[in-house]
């Protein structure tokens, strides 16, 4: 078992990367590591529930990140200047994220062991 | 000495990736340490595909790659869903000879035995 970081960086639908990026966390989860999921800059527009899937014109996997609590993730965590910048309010994430300084992220990171970024 | 994961997303072909990885590999060999594995995720597994075909003034480091890890027996393993997403493999697409397919949960098992992730 190892402290495993993934960080996510980029908005959902743009790419298969976040969507991928999920997929990855899950596998990890999984085999019993201990998985903390940071969210930074466009990342945090993943936390917000789309107003209209149908439009989207790909897999909406941002309901999935519910399962993270039945997965036993460690802890999931924004950049606290990120939820400012794109104006997101905790009430408004569709799990619960803990908001964090750019310094207290550094010191999370720094107590891993593996650190994967998407 | 230390073991390695070396982890590739990047796409091969918009990058030069596979040479930074081959130098990498190179290098972790040359200075007496380990790698357990290569693994190819998202646009990275085309590098596994058997059919591009590259002009003659192109190196084919996919080719460099696998005779490298082929001498260090280095398995360089690749994500089948993502593979089978982008038709790089099926039950009639091969990917090219000397790369494995494996799944997420293999690469997270093989985490635990490895002290560095380098992610490409």
């Amino acid at each position: 078992m190892k402290k495993i970081a993934v960080v996510l960086q980029h908005s959902p639908f743009n790419s298969a990367l976040s969507r991928e990026a999920q997929d990855m966390i899950m596998a990890l989860a999984a085999v019993e590591h201990q998985v903390t999921v940071i969210y930074q800059d466009a990342a945090v527009l993943q936390l917000l529930a789309p107003k209209d899937d149908a439009s989207i014109g790909c897999k909406d996997f941002i309901p999935a990140q519910k399962l993270f609590d039945l997965y036993d993730i460690a802890a999931v965590v924004a950049n606290r200047s990120a939820f400012a910048k794109y104006q997101i309010t905790s009430d408004q994430t569709i799990i619960p994220v803990s908001q964090l300084s750019d310094v207290e992220i550094a010191d999370l990171l720094a107590e891993q062991q593996h650190v994967l970024r998407f | 000495m230390a073991v390695f994961a070396l982890y590739v997303q990047s796409s091969t072909f918009a990058s030069p990736v596979l040479a930074s990885v081959l130098r990498f590999a190179q290098a972790t060999v040359a200075q007496q340490h380990q790698v357990d594995h290569i693994f190819f995720y998202q646009d990275a597994v085309q590098a596994i595909s058997a059919h591009t075909d590259l002009p003659a003034d192109e190196p084919d480091l996919a080719a460099s790659l696998i005779t490298f890890c082929e001498q260090q027996h280095i398995p360089l393993l690749y994500c089948v869903t993502a593979a089978e997403k982008r038709g790089l493999s099926s039950s009639k697409v091969q990917a090219r000879a000397g790369f494995i397919a494996a799944g997420l949960a293999e690469f997270a098992m093989r985490l635990d035995t490895v002290d560095q992730v380098v992610q490409f």
